[in-house]
């Protein structure tokens, strides 16, 4: 099979700005309730791999672009043995962007963003478990939500959903520079590494609870964290500010696709804090600005802007060479600056009735980077919620304010662990 | 399980994974691998000490020759021969770069040394007139050989061979320009060239225009 992919729209940034400090590899990860047999997990993983294309593939070096060439090695599953989210060291890993692994009862997925996004990255992993449950002899069935091994690859859901979608090519661009948003600082762990730390709740119960107050489970959270970041940091340095949370939304709901690769856009929920906004004004504040950020209209505007931007003959005639540094200051200077925070959640993700007893939750780890070393992202599977925290920076203030404020605003019960690295000296 | 009076939250672990209190002699659950701090420590980076160590070596140098002799400014030399010393070791054999790209380097980085060195010494023009192009050549050669052998992985070295295949017109420039005073090596290293690029039309013409236009797509 001699295929290959052009880099999505998306996953070009990707692309360009992954370095030692941003690994640009994100994971997500089953916790079984028993133990995982290696031997069954490669099985599974020899027939899925086959289902998806665009996922294992390895990169070539264009002039203009980079693209993707399908990649006749064998995907092999590794026992976790480093921290979530390495960069992946594509010599030991048979030049794949993706690797799969596993640990006591955890079978971890982690991809290099140029060729997915969660939503691609949770399907995978889908279909993994399935079939691998399927090898250990399990009785479990697809029920339709689940892609079946045994089935071509449907041509939609490699195809690149922002040029779909985009529906002009004159989009106006966004005005002057983004502003600032209070930037968490800290001590780089040495040796360099990500710790992370995992919190589970009752997902119904808090999903619940979120309503109550008037908002969504993202935006109880959101505005938990963003309260957890003023207490903890601003109060302290006293300074007041814009605390910006990035929320990842997928755009398969409003825009119907079935593509497995990047289709996600990015709203960024800033909220001035000045020392006299309480938890019931951020959720307003937040609510209000999930519901318009996530208006239709916004998002087309958003993927018309992308798309036209990436069209434009100059920015497609530049080499790679010269194009990967000016999108590596571009994302520095409009992407990070304007964050404090990335928070991801990819929601409840379905699974067969024939699954549920076999699986007992999920987790879902987004890499940090320099501007932005606390990172945090949320799946849900079972009725049970994961919110983790990853981080590469020391200080776990914000993280401990987060969890305790959670857990005392909730009432709720929040088991938490970690992998605790730097924690042992 | 436990519960963290400090934070609220309950752990399986012996202590609390959010302010590291003890709250039970249980070591509870293994959620990670154990991470050996020793395989984890920060690797001296070779590479960044190389390059300081050059930097370093060539100021020292530059101190000695302004002192010792002015007149002859010898550092240059140094300067040029560290420069080398630093590529290779850096990317040539630390790095874990395309063997391709190794190649590629290394014959940029030689023809920026022998350019250098010949102009330092007299501008005799015997790098540009023979050794670049010949160099060059052996660039050409030693890839295609590659290609030859690697067989069914051949497309990853294509992309350096392209570079090559452009290089070799690189003497031609130098002796239209001027910089070159002698025809025959030039014309030798651009025939070379064109021959390498026509075998590839020739002997794996829809691969190569398949390769050749996925790494030109715009």
């Amino acid at each position: 099979m001699d295929q290959w992919y052009r880099i999505d729209n998306t996953g070009k940034i990707f692309h360009a700005v992954s370095s030692a400090t941003n690994s640009s590899v994100f994971r997500v990860s089953m916790i079984m309730n028993d133990t995982v047999e290696p031997e069954c997990l490669q099985e599974a993983l020899d027939i899925v791999a086959v289902r998806f294309p665009t996922l294992t593939v390895r990169v070539r070096k264009g002039l203009f672009w980079d693209f993707m060439e399908h990649n006749d090695e064998q995907l092999l599953v590794k026992p976790e043995t480093g921290h979530p989210c390495s960069p992946i060291d594509r010599k030991e890993n048979n030049a794949y962007l993706i690797r799969v692994l596993y640990f006591e009862k955890r079978i971890s997925v982690e991809i290099f963003h140029s060729l997915t996004d969660g939503g691609g990255a949770v399907e995978f992993l889908k279909t993994l478990v399935y079939q691998y449950l399927v090898q250990r002899g399990e009785a479990v069935e697809t029920d339709g939500v689940i892609l079946d091994p045994e089935d071509a690859p449907d041509p939609e859901e490699m195809e690149d959903s922002f040029e779909r979608y985009a529906s002009s090519d004159t989009a106006l661009r966004q005005v002057g520079r983004a502003e600032k948003a209070y930037q968490i600082k800290g001590t780089a762990f040495e040796p360099p590494g990500i710790h992370v730390t995992h919190g589970v709740v009752d997902g119904t119960a808090l999903n619940a609870f979120a309503k109550s107050r008037g908002t969504s489970l993202t935006g109880f959270l959101t505005s938990v964290l963003i309260q957890a970041i003023h207490e903890e940091r601003m109060r302290r340095d006293m300074t007041d500010g814009t605390v910006s949370i990035a929320l990842p939304i997928s755009l398969r709901r409003q825009f119907p696709s079935v593509t497995l690769r990047n289709f996600f856009s990015v709203a960024n929920i800033g909220v001035p804090m000045d020392g006299y906004m309480h938890l019931e004004d951020i959720i307003k504040e937040v609510t209000g600005q999930l519901i318009s950020h996530t208006d239709k209209n916004v998002l087309q505007a958003g993927i018309d802007r992308f798309v036209s931007l990436q069209g434009k003959w100059i920015v497609r005639a530049l080499p790679v060479l010269v194009k990967y540094p000016i999108m590596r200051i571009g994302f520095n200077q409009y992407g990070e600056r304007s964050k404090t925070m990335t928070f991801s959640n990819l929601g409840n993700i379905p699974v067969p009735d024939s699954l549920k007893p076999h699986v007992d939750r999920m987790e879902v780890v987004l890499y940090p980077t320099r501007k932005s070393p606390i990172n945090a992202a949320v799946g849900t599977l079972n009725g049970r919620l994961t919110i983790t925290f990853a981080r590469s920076i020391e200080e776990a203030d914000i993280i401990r304010a987060f969890f305790k404020s959670l857990a005392d605003i909730t009432g709720l019960d929040v088991e938490v662990y970690s992998n605790e690295w730097g924690d042992m000296r | 399980m436990n519960q963290c009076p400090n934070c609220d939250v309950w752990t399986k672990d012996g202590h609390c994974p959010l302010c590291r209190e003890d709250l039970s002699q249980d070591k509870g659950a293994a959620w990670y691998p154990y991470y050996d701090p020793e395989l984890h420590k920060k690797r001296t980076n070779i590479s960044r000490l190389a390059i300081l160590l050059g930097i370093l070596a060539v100021f020292i140098c530059l101190a000695i020759n302004i002192i010792v002799i002015p007149q002859f400014l010898w550092v240059f030399y140094v300067a040029i021969g560290v420069f080398y010393v630093v590529v290779s070791l850096t990317h040539t054999i630390l790095s874990a770069s395309h063997i391709g790209g190794k190649i590629t380097a290394q014959v940029v980085s030689l023809t920026i040394v022998l350019l250098v060195i010949d102009f330092l010494s007299g501008d005799m023009q015997w790098s540009v007139n023979y050794a670049v192009p010949f160099l060059i050549v052996a660039g050409i050669l030693v890839i295609s050989i590659i290609i030859l052998t690697v067989r069914l992985k051949w497309t990853g070295y294509l992309s350096f061979l392209l570079i090559m295949i452009a290089l070799g017109f690189l003497p031609l420039v130098f002796f239209l320009s001027g910089l070159a005073d002698v025809l025959w090596p030039s014309i030798i290293a651009a025939v070379f060239a064109v021959t390498v690029f026509t075998l590839l039309l020739l002997f794996a013409n829809r691969s190569f225009m398949t390769q050749l236009g996925r790494r030109f797509h715009l």
